[in-house]
């Protein structure tokens, strides 16, 4: 049954994609990203023109300022996401049909009430300021419940408006105009507005991380046009603005959070579904309902439903299955491997889909030797079995070929990474010289079998393997200090090549604390994500995203395994699991990342 | 009277016999047991018959025990059988040095202290108590936390453990034998103290010692398992008990294999050590002065 559900998906997804290609090849202009999105001086970016990302006209007329009405008219909020445990029937000519959510299959009316337990994969370091934190998909869970951010991403791979109800550029993108939804209010009952806007960018760009990206878009002044609108003047044209702003430097936050200073960690106050009750690291984070929510479900109820949310961190993969088995938590997130099955056997399961996934791959050092040296890189990847290291870990899926998973733009077939050749591999090691090399890795089972199996096909190769074992705030901190050899790491959605220039370009790898955090120094990826920042046709930046997927290959800066599997599952009386019911065209991305939206999920028990 | 006594020790010889059959069979188990395990562990490298304890898909992963894999494959599909054997060569190098690290400092020390008293003894004596009083896991995750996990470090962990603990032992049996009459009439003699220390008092020790020595053995294994398994014993991809069990505690219910049978091999060495020990303590209780 999994293997026939695994080809039904694999034919939608292989419609999806002959869709995209004769719609990209059937004359309707499209250039999505700037018709659809970013028109100069158009507020293509807003709420009204989610209806017409099925193609239709781009030529600014719908421009207008209607909002909340097209968004209560949705269809079904979970078209798009790939759900598990559901039969997949296909019409008479074997091809099959769009996958129902449960909601659809079995949808009894929402329930209010109810405390929702939800495993995370761990506690977020550095408390719940998103600016000062140190968030990987559990953090963002997280936040996403108490912050939401400015805007969310989309299929298309342009974000769209969430807290902001427009987002629009001039015409050679050195502006940009952000205008917040009116009536949005913070937990402590200020008025989500410009002044809070104004103050979100300063402390972006005084955060030490977040102020790296911001740095880039060289913002010259912020002009607070009206109560709920400014406009960021920039130094440089910045073609994507809005998809930075779907993460840390999205997140909005009310001012007098800011004015806590260091307590902020502690006592977060965003606009989102839930608000902060009570919070013991590594035990539980315990939201509640915010009752002055703003946004209502398709059929104008309040959200959220349930009156709150407990955040159990598990790190444990099978430790955290067990207690999704005994009944102790609702949900849970996870990045799936062999252990999918089990999965989608007992549980209502949301996935991830192809497009955007992370990749798990192993991070080399390329500032320390031996990873200097790019023969070095190279051997160890020939002396490197992935499709076996994927077969028993994650789930036999096809060995990565580069940062970006199929369907997203910049995946190549073959990107020209070396293959798995340990004889080719054994030699060149042996003749420079290299005999131990050691790697750092999460204590997680997943990831220290993967370590303990590529320590195994490198010591084939005469090259002995010391593991080190650190925790999640380690294993970060190390990468951003670069004390570190090689580590294993996952990251890269790939949604957009201009928010990954922080962690590939040159620029953004030296000084002692760096995003780069391999290291690299490549000047092909470099010019390619520069010209990535001035470029709005989409595939401009297809063509640049695989100039970057080759250089990576050519340089093996990294060892590329898998694309993360990325899963929410939950207890079959578990409903509503990240579904966002103003965006129903279908290009809504669930469990992004493994981040959910929490704020139409119900519990029938 | 006497026909009573005869009567009473001729009744009680049939039950004694089998006890004592029992027991020669139980010791001469464990010994073999023993023997069986260090000798793998020792051996291993040259035991042709065993697969590559790291070699993955020696077998279809998590497969059960069979002919091929006798203890069956782990989540990579490793041989378990070479894994268990290479397992406990790691255990027991750690086990082994710090037991006799604390065996020769343990034991001097408690010696020291039981033989001369007053307050060298108090000295040593509140030392000890205070190593005694710190909690044994706790500070052994301390020190690897602080030196960083590797072979050495684990090993001075357990070895600092074990110290106090055999001292204790030692300054105990030192102070019984310290006032026997033996080591009185050696002294009137003219006898001097390292003489009485070194050839009246410790040879007395000593056969406590060893007998105490292997029931520490089995503490420290059980010590730096605990250590395993909490993931700060000697990295991966080394491999010790500890970490083969703390691998299969998520697989119990579709792999119990894994776990069962190495804590099983665990298990048994222990119980063998426990008992060796155990014999050696009743067996060798000397009392005879030397001189």
């Amino acid at each position: 049954m999994t293997r026939l559900l695994r080809y039904a998906r694999n034919w939608g997804w292989l419609l999806v994609a002959l869709t995209m290609i004769s719609s990209a090849c059937g004359g309707d202009g499209g250039d999505r990203r700037q018709t659809v999105a970013v028109a100069p001086e158009t507020p293509a970016v807003d709420t009204a023109d989610r209806s017409e990302d099925d193609g239709g006209d781009d030529d600014g007329s719908d421009d207008d300022d209607d909002d909340d009405d097209e968004v209560s008219e949705s269809d079904d909020a979970s078209e798009g996401h790939e759900v598990s445990g559901v039969d997949e029937e296909a019409d008479g000519d074997g091809e099959p049909q769009p996958i129902p959510t449960p909601d659809e299959a079995t949808e009894p009316e929402p329930v209010y009430g109810g405390t929702l337990v939800y495993g995370l994969q761990a506690e977020t370091t550095n408390g719940l300021n998103p600016i000062t934190a140190q968030a990987g998909s559990s953090g963002h869970t997280v936040f996403r419940q108490i912050y939401e951010t400015l805007t969310i991403p989309h299929a298309d791979g342009l974000a769209r408006p969430y807290l902001l109800e427009s987002i629009v550029p001039n015409q050679d993108y050195t502006e940009w105009t952000l205008a917040l939804r009116p009536g949005i209010v913070f937990h402590d009952g200020r008025p989500a507005d410009s002044a809070a806007l104004v103050r979100h960018f300063q402390e972006v760009e005084a955060g030490t991380l977040t102020g790296i990206a911001y740095a880039e878009w060289e913002v010259q002044n912020i002009v607070v046009l009206d109560d709920l609108s400014i406009k960021l003047v920039l130094g440089r044209p910045v073609t994507t603005l809005p998809n930075y702003l779907i993460s840390h430097l999205g997140y909005l936050a009310s001012p007098a959070m800011y004015d806590l200073g260091a307590d902020s960690a502690r006592n977060p106050i965003g606009s989102g579904p839930f608000m902060l009750d009570e919070w013991i690291p590594n035990e539980v984070t315990r939201l509640v309902r915010n009752p002055n929510y703003w946004r209502t479900d398709a059929e104008g109820r309040p959200l959220p439903y349930l009156d709150a949310i407990e955040f159990r961190p598990i790190p444990d993969t099978d430790a955290r299955l067990a207690a999704l088995r005994a009944g102790g938590i609702d949900a849970s997130m996870d990045d799936a491997g062999i252990n999918l099955g089990d999965y989608i056997e007992d549980f209502k399961v949301v996935r991830q889909g192809e497009q955007f996934r992370s990749t798990g791959f192993l991070m080399f050092n390329s500032s320390r030797p031996p990873f200097d040296n790019v023969e070095v890189r190279r051997a160890l990847a020939q002396c490197t079995d992935v499709q076996t290291y994927n077969t028993l870990l994650w789930d036999g899926q096809p060995p990565a070929t580069g940062p970006f998973s199929p369907g997203t733009p910049g995946y190549l077939e073959d990107s020209g990474f070396p293959a798995y050749d340990p004889d080719a591999g054994r030699a060149a090691l042996e003749r420079l010289g290299v005999t131990a090399v050691a790697t750092d890795t999460l204590s997680t089972e997943t990831l220290l079998r993967g370590s303990e199996l590529m320590a195994a096909m490198w010591g084939d190769c005469g090259v002995d393997v010391s593991i080190n074992l650190v925790d999640e705030a380690e294993l970060i901190t190390n990468a951003i200090l670069g004390v570190f050899s090689a580590t294993a790491w996952r990251a890269h959605s790939g949604y957009d090549l201009t928010i990954e220039r922080t962690w590939w370009h040159s620029k953004f790898g030296r000084g002692r604390l760096a995003l780069n955090f391999g290291r690299i120094n490549d000047e092909r990826i470099d010019q390619a994500l520069d010209q990535a920042m001035e470029t709005t046709d989409p595939e401009e930046h297809r063509r640049l995203a695989e100039e970057v997927n080759r250089a990576f290959a050519e340089g093996v800066y990294n060892i590329w395994f898998y694309h993360s599997n990325r899963i929410v599952a939950a207890q079959h009386d578990v409903y509503g699991i990240d579904t966002v019911s103003m965006y129903a065209d279908g290009g809504y991305l669930p469990v992004f990342g493994g981040r959910v939206s929490l704020a139409e999920t119900w519990i029938d028990r | 009277m006497t026909d009573v006594a005869t009567t009473a020790v001729t009744g009680s010889q049939p039950e004694v016999a089998p006890r004592q059959r029992r027991h020669n069979v139980a010791l001469w188990l464990s010994v073999g047991w023993l023997i069986l395990v260090i000798a793998s562990a020792v051996l291993a490298p040259w035991l042709g018959f065993l697969d590559d304890p790291h070699k993955p898909l020696s077998g279809q992963p998590e497969e059960g025990p069979g002919w091929s894999n006798w203890f069956g494959t782990d989540q990579l599909g490793r041989d378990m059988f070479a894994r268990s054997v290479w397992g406990g060569r790691l255990s027991l190098s750690i086990a082994g040095p710090a037991v006799g690290i604390g065996i020769v400092v343990g034991g001097l020390l408690g010696v020291t202290a039981g033989y001369f008293g007053k307050w060298i003894d108090l000295g040593i004596s509140s030392v000890v108590n205070v190593a005694l009083a710190l909690p044994a896991l706790v500070f052994a995750l301390f020190i690897v936390t602080v030196l960083g996990q590797s072979y050495w470090n684990v090993t001075i962990a357990v070895t600092i453990l074990t110290i106090p603990a055999i001292a204790r032992i030692a300054r105990a049996q030192a102070l019984r034998f310290a006032a026997r009459e033996f080591v009185t009439v050696a002294h009137m003699m003219g006898a001097r103290w390292p003489r009485l220390l070194f050839r009246e008092v410790l040879p007395n020790v000593v056969p406590a010692l060893a007998s105490i020595a292997f029931l520490a053995m089995g503490i420290v294994i059980i010590a730096e398992g605990s250590l395993s398994f909490i993931g700060v014993s000697v990295g991966s991809p080394s491999i010790t008990w500890g970490n083969i069990l703390a691998a299969g505690k998520g697989r119990l219910e579709d792999a119990p294999h894994i776990a069962l049978i190495t804590g099983g091999v665990m298990f048994v060495t222990l119980m063998a050590l426990n008992f060796v020990g155990d014999e050696m303590l009743r067996r060798l209780d000397v009392r005879e002065a030397r001189i």
